[in-house]
């Protein structure tokens, strides 16, 4: 999923591609509205973090200029003044959310979730198979919802999450390598240090395992990858 | 500044119209008061024109009575005398205890027989009309009747003649004159009766009229009066102005007995009674006060100005500055989560330690720098709700959430129990900001190894966040002030503990904006805070 990040303070820009390429997505960066234009115009981004003001062209021409083109497309503002929200919302700009800086990553990653999960909705409507629901073990993940089930217990998964478990699916009793796990999970141009699927694995395994120290549905095969047993 | 301006501008207004008011009362009190005491002036002249008219029937009535006692009743050559010398004397007629005719003696003249015929009505008056046949029938005129003899009420007296005095006078009108007869009965019962020539007794009263009206006043030279017999027929006038054909008279007065129908009209100019000059001054007055009120309420609004001005400045100064450290900080805030999401969490390093702290003191300076916002924006009224759906057991878990990790620094307990997860339209940004000031009330005054619970339950419409811990409490005569902006308790319990002391207040008022409060509940131990808020 392909998120365009219109922002011009290049930390804050960098942070949340950071943060989004962490969770799963593809991202770019445009530091001013006109790159932010020009850059929905050719990378057709999913949706949209927007800045209000940036130079150039603020946010509210950037979303008018998108909404002539597109209605669907989720915008997400960013602002620090709350009278700008009010200006956004007033002039029924078309936003789907905003965040007021500052913000945690947390509250960043619950909102881009929401706005991924109503994407996949749309987009299970052409391509149903994005939408199917799949069990590994005892927990059924639901890829639109970004999210498995235990019974009645909710687990909140990222974009990578779904794409992890759905390899692991894909390949029941089958050793998956790491370098394949990177390639499909992290993207073939991905570069990573060796902790950073291991790290996620271990994230991910507190989130579905019973017992992340002895794990069902993740298992390591040492020197090789990750295995999950059907 | 447009709510200062309107009490202002009636500041201004209402003393003006009042004080408008007042003086068109008093100019029209005073015009009243002029115009009764000019009435009062014109009454008193035509009082005394009556008056003088009065003194000349008097002494009339003395000079005729004097003169008709020294004649003779017998003596028919010296009343015809009298009759041809007596000044204005027209006729003279005397009739003894009986009513028989003394005087004229024998028969009538053609004349005086006209004459009894005109004044039937005066001899009817007196019952002695009988008494007057003096022709016999045969030689009365045609068509004269005379009454018999008995008490006959007057017609239509022009003035009341009083039977049981000796004398009086009776007028009428006959033609285009007024004529007048005075009788009078002398000690011998004899009726003595006189007419005076009406030409006369005008002339006489023409000249005790004034030429000229009096000049007692100086409006009274432009004036006129006449005077009208019974018929309104005008007799004379005097005066220089000259009344339009319609115009009515300033003041109308009858003439006293005997020529009660007559009447004295007062004509003038519309009276002004200086009313220009009164009008001027009070509306040079009004221009003054008008003047010194718009200016000291221009200098109060100029200071009402700049201090607003000073007051917008210091709150948009405060709002540029929040703004300004909100991005720096934002940054701050993300990196350093993101480099702890990059630790697992078993790692205890130095550094782990080091982004805990920069994340929690970030988030605490947010928290800071919203409710700086927040209490800026409730000064300028410009608090707002944002209400969309959302559960407020998810909004609570995410708040607790953020205080979980300073919470177990502090060896604090935290335990949740929610009951509320329906989905309402909540404003979760305003919800979270006060349970993250109540929380972060307990990771400051909830001494370490303490224990704070969250509770979350429905009561009717109303949504309930109980934050109940068990720390030191707060002292009763604590307990209303701390919701007061920048108030904070002075206490061992406090001192060396950070803060600005907005925490609370800004909870309450965001909590009234959701339709609901945050209070303080009695404890047995600790401090309970509920926030109620009311779905929108």
């Amino acid at each position: 999923m392909k998120v365009l990040i219109a922002e011009d303070d290049p930390h804050i820009s960098q942070g949340l591609q950071d943060l989004l390429n962490h969770e799963g997505y593809e991202t770019l960066i445009a530091l001013d509205g006109q790159a932010a234009w020009e850059a929905y115009q050719d990378y057709q981004p999913d949706f949209i973090l927007l800045d209000i003001m940036m130079p150039k062209r603020d946010g509210y021409q950037v979303c008018r200029d998108i909404r002539r083109d597109n209605t669907e497309i989720p915008v997400i503002f960013i602002s620090a003044k709350s009278e700008e929200i009010d200006r956004v919302v007033g002039l029924e700009l078309g936003a789907d959310d905003f965040i007021m800086k500052p913000f945690g990553t947390r509250e960043v990653i619950a909102r881009i979730r929401a706005i991924t999960r109503r994407c996949y909705r749309q987009q299970a409507v052409l391509a149903p198979e994005l939408s199917q629901e799949f069990t590994l073990a005892d927990i059924t993940v639901s890829p639109a919802e970004l999210r498995a089930r235990r019974g009645d217990e909710v687990i909140e998964l990222s974009l990578r999450d779904v794409k992890i478990l759905q390899i692991l699916h894909a390949h029941p009793g089958q050793v998956i390598s790491r370098d394949t796990l990177y390639n499909q999970a992290w993207g073939r141009n991905y570069i990573a240090s060796s902790r950073t699927l291991d790290q996620h694995i271990s994230k991910l395994r507190k989130s579905i395992e019973r017992d992340p120290a002895q794990p069902i549905i993740i298992q390591t095969v040492h020197g090789v990858g990750y295995r999950f047993d059907g | 500044m447009k709510k200062f301006l309107v009490p202002l501008i009636l500041l201004v207004l209402l003393p003006v119209v009042l004080l408008s008011l007042a003086a068109w009362r008093l100019v029209q009190n005073e015009r009243a008061a002029l115009a009764l005491q000019w009435q009062d002036l014109i009454a008193v002249q035509l009082h005394d024109i009556d008056n003088n008219v009065q003194d000349y029937f008097q002494r009339q009535q003395q000079q005729l009575e004097q003169a008709l006692a020294e004649l003779n009743p017998a003596d028919s050559a010296e009343l015809q005398l009298f009759k041809l010398s007596y000044p204005g004397l027209l006729q003279l007629w005397v009739l003894d205890k009986s009513g028989a005719r003394l005087y004229p003696a024998g028969d009538l003249s053609l004349a005086e027989q006209q004459w009894l015929e005109r004044t039937e009505s005066f001899w009817q008056t007196y019952g002695r009309s009988a008494q007057l046949q003096a022709r016999s029938p045969e030689n009365r005129p045609e068509g004269l009747q005379l009454t018999p003899l008995q008490e006959a009420a007057p017609a239509e007296p022009a003035i009341s003649p009083d039977l049981a005095r000796r004398q009086g006078w009776y007028v009428w009108q006959w033609g285009d004159q007024t004529h007048l007869i005075y009788w009078w009965q002398d000690p011998d019962q004899q009726l003595w009766v006189v007419e005076l020539e009406p030409s006369y007794v005008l002339a006489e009263l023409i000249a005790l009229l004034p030429a000229t009206p009096s000049r007692r006043d100086s409006n009274s030279a432009n004036a006129r009066i006449q005077l009208h017999d019974a018929s309104g027929a005008l007799q004379y006038q005097w005066g220089d102005y000259q009344p339009s054909g319609q115009q009515q008279p300033l003041l109308q007065r009858p003439l006293s007995y005997p020529l009660g129908s007559w009447t004295l009209n007062y004509y003038g100019a519309p009276l002004n009674f200086g009313q220009a000059a009164l009008g001027m001054t009070s509306m040079a007055i009004i221009a003054v006060v008008t003047l010194a009120l718009a200016v000291l309420a221009w200098l109060l609004y100029r200071e009402h100005r700049r201090e607003y001005r000073l007051a917008q400045q210091r709150v948009n100064f405060v709002n540029q500055v929040s703004h300004e450290l909100k991005t720096p900080l934002t940054s701050i805030r993300m990196y350093a989560e993101l480099l702890e999401q990059s630790y697992s969490d078993e790692d205890t390093s130095t550094e782990q330690r080091y982004l805990r702290v920069i994340v929690s003191e970030s988030q605490r300076l947010s928290r800071l720098i919203n409710n700086v916002l927040s209490f800026a924006g409730w000064q300028k009224g410009r608090l707002k709700l944002r209400p969309r759906p959302a559960c407020l057991d998810d909004i609570v878990q995410n708040a607790a959430q953020t205080f979980t990790p300073l919470l177990s620094a502090k060896q604090i307990t935290l335990t949740l129990e929610l009951n509320v997860a329906k989905t309402f339209r909540l404003d979760a940004d305003v919800i979270e900001q006060i349970v993250h000031n109540l929380l972060g009330n307990v990771e400051k005054y909830v001494p370490a190894g303490g224990h704070v619970s969250i509770r979350t339950e429905q009561q009717a419409k109303m949504l309930i966040i109980s934050v109940q811990d068990n720390g030191k409490g707060i002292p009763k005569r604590e307990q209303q002030r701390i919701f007061q902006p920048f108030y904070r308790m002075s206490s061992a319990l406090t001192e060396g503990v950070s803060g600005a002391g907005l925490g609370l207040s800004i909870s309450r008022q965001l909590a009234r904006l959701h339709g609901g409060d945050l209070v303080l509940k009695h404890s047995t131990q600790g401090a309970c805070f509920q926030i109620r808020i009311l779905p929108q």
